[in-house]
């Protein structure tokens, strides 16, 4: 089942994937500190409803399409920096909201699309095993970009700062991969990672294993492989929570 | 020099021996029909795999390893073309070996063949999923599948010379078999010529041009767009002053549409299988255009 072949073909999903894994890690403990989850899920939307828009008015697939994404994902976070600023209480709820406007608005557009429930469904779980080393170089400043910043430019970590690079990270990862493995590859690792001594660490390794776990059983069952990963970081998650409970009582 | 003799012997019959011993062309088809004819064609010398089943809407598929796998092995790709794939088969293609590439002998395109129906000159896609090069579900008129299995002999021929004369005797069979099977069901379903009917999609244009049935509605109100309630109510106040006999769709279409109208008009629905199925009762092309006659003449009934 595991040839030299299937290595290759799986190779640019397992890069994208570690990448994401690694990215996310540090921007997810953060999020689940801030207590906003919902943050990923309504800037990934919006970044999406970019798409969508830009899909409806420009012809010809190209630069402008990632230009308009992060333009609405930016725009977004401001927007949840300020609420953070003047109503912290209702924040959540805000967001919350606007995932709902958001994903809403996008049905609304492509209500009239042909397929356009397709292109949904590929937005929220979609298609990491046709991602190619040639998309992966265009969103890889990005992600080097966001993981540089955040240890060399400590400051960056609170702030507008924060939601900036997240709109970054998020817009790219949504393409690559779907909403459903940003959710999951943000919040699950940084519940392991609660409490732990080194949260960091714990993040990162519950992520790697995720991605690696989730690309072999695709191999070897031959599964689609983002809802594979989707469903490891739950199962690696929720082993490292047993296994911290069972140090803890002993 | 004999040693040298035998050895270089001995080095050819290793060279020739993948093709001359049991090597088969590896063809990958988009959709269960061209699975059917590539087996009808290539009989043995072929090994055949269908990306998609008879149960899922070609415009669409997700990705798996073992379609990767597959692809970047193909000799030989045969789709539908004319846009059908377009969501997934690019992408798919660019993982691919040249030889199955646009232009190339091993990409066979089977809508470039047969003349088609539906051909639109906007390129707007607020149009809906209107395919620019024709209607793309070709398969369903039986006078087509003649002309795509000749492309399809002379493909196979090319790609695999030493067995170009099974080819021909494989096509040959196939296609007298063919033309008697047309000439049967043309001769059982003119008593379907000029019933009314509505679709769902336009998935069946091909068929309802070879029988000379009447579309006198589609249930989407563009094609690939979900049927809007302003075009069903319209749907419904025409349907009840001039009722159709029966509603066409594939396995693959939603049922709400079609299950409103009929609930509404008491116009039956009536599920064509579409494509070569896996079942007892549908596994080729033959049992394709047996079946769906049989399902509309018992409607009819």
């Amino acid at each position: 089942m595991i040839n030299m072949e299937m290595i290759e073909i799986t190779s640019p999903a397992l890069v994208v994937g570690l990448l994401i894994a690694l990215t996310h890690g540090l921007l997810g403990i953060k999020v689940l500190k801030k207590g906003i989850v919902f943050i990923d899920l309504a800037i990934a939307q919006i970044a999406g409803l970019g798409l969508v828009i830009a899909g409806i008015f420009l012809p010809e697939y190209g630069w402008f399409y990632q230009f308009i994404a992060l333009l609405f994902a930016i725009s977004a976070s401001i927007f949840f920096y300020y609420i953070e600023k003047i109503a912290p209480d209702i924040q959540e709820a805000v967001i919350g909201c606007s995932f709902v406007l958001a994903a809403s608005l996008s049905v609304l557009f492509l209500s009239n699309h042909s397929h356009g429930s397709d292109e949904i469904k590929h937005l929220l779980s979609g298609q990491i095993l046709f991602v190619t080393f040639q998309d992966i170089l265009q969103h890889l400043p990005i992600y080097i970009g966001v993981i540089g910043l955040w240890f060399l430019k400590p400051k960056i970590r609170s702030g507008i700062g924060f939601y900036l690079i997240f709109a970054f990270a998020i817009t790219s990862s949504v393409q690559l991969v779907g909403i459903y493995v940003v959710f999951a590859s943000l919040i699950l690792p940084a519940i392991a990672a609660k409490n732990q001594k080194n949260p960091l660490l714990t993040s990162w390794i519950c992520g790697i294993i995720s991605v690696i776990l989730g690309i072999v059983f695709a191999v070897i069952f031959d599964l689609p492989a983002g809802v594979l990963m989707v469903i490891f970081y739950f199962v690696v998650t929720c082993l490292i929570l047993v296994y911290n409970l069972y140090v803890k009582t002993k | 020099m004999s040693k040298f003799y035998i050895t270089s012997l001995l080095a050819i019959s290793f060279m020739l021996s993948p093709i001359t011993t049991q090597a088969k062309v590896r063809v990958f088809a988009c959709e269960p029909e061209w699975k059917s004819l590539s087996q009808e064609i290539g009989k043995n010398y072929v090994e055949v795999f269908s990306a998609t089943s008879a149960t899922q809407d070609p415009h669409y598929i997700r990705t798996k390893p073992s379609l990767i796998s597959k692809i970047r092995k193909a000799d030989l790709l045969i789709c539908s073309g004319s846009d059908l794939e377009v969501g997934w088969l690019p992408i798919l293609l660019s993982k691919a070996h040249k030889n199955i590439q646009i232009g190339k002998i091993g990409n066979l395109m089977a809508s470039e063949f047969v003349p088609k129906i539906g051909k639109s000159k906007i390129l707007d896609r607020s149009m809906g999923d209107i395919h620019p090069s024709g209607n793309p579900h070709i398969h369903l008129n039986p006078h087509n599948i003649l002309l795509i299995a000749r492309e399809l002999n002379d493909r196979l021929k090319k790609i695999d010379p030493n067995n170009s004369k099974n080819y021909q005797k494989n096509h040959d069979n196939f296609v007298s078999k063919w033309k008697n099977s047309i000439k049967l069901w043309e001769v059982r379903a003119l008593k379907l010529k000029g019933i009314k009917i509505v679709v769902h999609h336009k998935s069946f244009s091909y068929l309802i041009d070879w029988l000379k049935l009447d579309e006198i509605a589609t249930l989407e109100s563009k094609p690939g767009i979900a049927p809007t309630s302003r075009h069903l109510e319209s749907l419904l106040i025409a349907l009840r002053k001039d009722p159709a006999k029966f509603i066409i769709k594939t396995p693959f279409d939603p049922e709400d549409a079609s299950d409103w109208i009929s609930r509404k008009t008491k116009i039956k629905d009536l599920i064509l299988p579409y494509t070569v199925g896996e079942d007892k009762e549908n596994n080729n092309l033959f049992s394709l255009f047996d079946n769906t006659i049989n399902l509309m003449l018992e409607a009819v009934k």
